[in-house]
């Protein structure tokens, strides 16, 4: 992480002797990635930039007979110093203290105005650019042509031509590096005015170089994307999405996938032989327990986030890189937003939500891209509450689907009632207003193999990386509080709230406090006593809301401390644990009136 | 001058000025989304939230932010 390009502030007057760091800097989606990964040999670390949830890549590049450090920075939609998302800032915070840098502007050639404007604003920062214009190939289709010499005098930068897909005058990149220079730019901010008439410079710019042909349009992309944000054909494109999600997370992740890595892989083999060769090694009762009891590290903890949770959450990061890069997610960000309104959120919530449906941990972390502390918050407590992540929903599903369709949508409904009823109030309570939606709608495009893999095979050396030792700590922990009898402890004084207000047997206490470690754990453990009669179906019904509606997992509760600080976290999980217990309570009161 | 807002779905008009009162990075962010004074702009849908269609860009918005964007009639 300190790695990335981050720099004390004082070494930005670095000697001429010094390599330069080269950065790609642009709008979001103008195939800066693409670029980057096609001028950069071999990646040396992806990581996910302090403060942001995009990943920043630094790969190398040759520059003067030497390899030089290359950065693929978050895509922004405006570097000046009143801007308000966290990318923004952390970009302007990596142009500005890097040593020596060097700024390759990435551009849509099609957009040369606001290309203009984001160039504008770089030269404001006084650092040595060259100005890429990326997607030519889309701009000729358009039916533009731009005149590159005379943008480049006009500049006095070298402006090159691109596509990135094809590998077309990437090469160049390399070779105008040394004549990278500060722009010549009017300033166009000049003053804060009430209302800004004409950035006069750069339409006389524009105008000078572009020249535009009409060109058909509205192909089926545009009316898919169109169709997608419908207000009335949006909804059933919704429903298929979900649908193929379920079939696909639900079904052959958490089925097939699971299934086979955990009762074969690791149940039948892997567990097995390695108890089997440490004992010959270590013939230690003790340490048999740490590693291969019924809470062992590798039996329990391994065996968890590796076979359970790793291949869910693959299958889910999967299809959601798919809905990410197709532009779908947008779309539905426009559907969603008068919804979460309600709920003191806006469109944009709906990234960290349906994220919760995969794993609430990243979730809870991908908050950071939501405007203000007050939606962060919301949010965080909302995933915290009853967004069921795809282990869990995974159970839910299965037990619900044995008592009966009607089960799925009580406990579901009940659920999602919950999250409206906490986001309404919260919002209610808390000073301020939700922010209103500004979002730029990337264009619908055909989702390409690779970098859905590449997303994807990030985000899950993330996940083995931030969640998976954490697993590993909370099952040493449970290890210890069961070796230690506190595990007994937590039991007897839960076991009168769990008799006396929720009406469940007193076996039904462990699966509770284990439903901490793994909210699927406990949600099997209330299984397993459904199946052996010891629970009536409204038992079950309860149960289940509770556990959906209980603390997440204790990865999760850790990711609450380090976005929302130690007191909000504890407030919050305070929060949700009584609010869990007293809905558990009255579903329990109104379902005995019922039966 | 007209607001954008009052302007007929799909019909193309050209933006002239934002009004900036309350929100100064608001003028920032549409010029750097596609929504610059002299760009080409139409309104493609209201419901459930305006998206408006620019020469350089889409762009989702709220009621409140596009009547703040004045506009004109193409020659």
């Amino acid at each position: 992480m300190s790695d990335v390009a981050v720099l004390p502030e004082n070494k930005i007057t670095a000697d001429v002797q010094a390599e330069p760091t080269v950065l790609l800097v642009g709008h979001p989606n103008v195939g800066k990635s693409v670029l980057f990964h096609g001028l950069t040999q071999k990646y040396v670390i992806a990581s996910n930039y302090s403060g942001t949830t995009v990943a920043v890549t630094r790969g190398s590049m040759p520059y003067a007979g030497k390899q030089i450090v290359a950065v693929d920075t978050p895509g922004v939609h405006s570097l000046h110093a009143a801007q308000t998302s966290e990318d923004e800032k952390a970009t302007r915070r990596m142009i500005i203290s890097a040593k020596n840098p060097i700024v390759v502007q990435v551009a849509e050639a099609k957009n040369l105005h606001r290309s203009l404007l984001l160039t504008a604003e770089l030269a404001e920062l006084r650092i040595p650019m060259i100005l890429v214009l990326n997607m030519m190939d889309e701009a000729t289709q358009a039916g533009l042509t731009i005149d590159i010499p005379k943008l480049s005098k006009a500049l006095s930068i070298p402006v090159l031509m691109t596509v990135a897909t094809k590998r077309q005058g990437i090469d160049g990149i390399a070779e105008q590096l040394p004549f990278a220079a500060v722009p010549r730019m009017p300033q166009v901010f000049e003053k804060p005015a009430v209302s800004i008439i004409c950035d006069n410079a750069i339409h006389q710019l524009v105008d000078q170089v572009l020249t535009r042909k009409k060109s058909p349009t509205a192909d089926l992309k545009v009316r898919a994307g169109n169709l997608m944000m419908h207000p009335l054909w949006g909804v059933p494109f919704f429903c298929m999405a979900m649908y193929f999600m379920y079939q696909f997370v639900g079904v052959f992740g958490a089925g097939t996938l699971v299934n086979y890595l955990e009762k074969k892989v690791f149940g039948a083999y892997m567990v097995p032989a390695l108890a089997k060769a440490f004992t010959a090694v270590v013939p230690l009762p003790f340490f048999h327990d740490l590693l291969f009891g019924e809470y062992g590290v590798i039996s329990m903890g391994l065996t968890y986030s590796l076979a359970i949770v790793l291949p869910i959450v693959f299958t889910f990061f999967l299809a959601f890189a798919l809905f990410e890069d197709s532009g779908y997610l947008p779309r539905l960000t426009i559907l969603s937003n008068r919804l979460f309104k309600y709920l003191g959120l806006n469109g944009k919530a709906i990234l960290p939500m349906v994220l919760g449906l995969g794993c609430a941990t990243m979730a809870t972390m991908t908050t950071r891209i939501l405007q203000t502390k007050r939606e962060r918050f919301i949010a965080t407590l909302l995933l915290a509450v009853g967004v069921p992540c795809s282990a869990q929903l995974g159970v839910v599903l299965g037990i619900t689907a044995a008592i009966g369709s009607w089960a799925v949508f009580t406990v579901l409904g009940i659920v999602l009632m919950q999250l409206c009823i906490v986001g309404f109030c919260a919002n209610l309570i808390m000073p301020g207003k939700p922010s209103a939606l500004v979002m730029e709608m990337a264009p619908i495009r055909l989702p390409k193999l690779l970098p859905i893999l590449k997303k994807t095979w990030y985000r899950m050396r993330w996940f083995t990386r931030e969640v998976v030792p954490l697993f590993l700590w909370a099952t040493l922990g449970l290890f210890i509080f069961d070796k230690v009898g506190l595990l007994k402890l937590a039991e007897r004084i839960l076991m009168p709230v769990v008799q006396g207000v929720l009406g469940l047997p007193g076996a039904a206490t462990p699966a509770f406090v284990m439903g901490f470690l793994r909210r699927d754990y406990g949600s099997a453990g209330f299984f397993r006593l459904f199946e052996q009669g010891q629970l009536t179906v409204l038992q079950t019904v309860v149960s289940l809301v509770v556990i959906t509606l209980f603390i997440p997992c204790v990865a999760h509760f850790l990711m609450m401390i380090k976005e929302q600080g130690r007191l909000r976290a504890m407030g919050i999980s305070v929060f949700v644990v009584t609010y869990a217990v007293f809905i558990g309570w009255l579903v329990r009161q109104v379902g005995m009136r019922l039966v | 001058m007209p607001a954008l807002d009052q302007i007929q779905n799909n019909t193309p008009v050209r933006v002239v000025s934002i009004e900036a009162e309350g929100d100064p990075s608001l003028v920032r962010q549409l010029m750097h989304m596609g929504l610059y004074p002299g760009a080409r702009v139409r309104i493609h849908q209201r419901y459930p939230t305006y998206v408006l269609v620019a020469d350089e860009g889409t762009v989702a918005l709220e009621e409140d932010a596009v009547r703040r964007i004045r506009v004109q009639a193409i020659a």
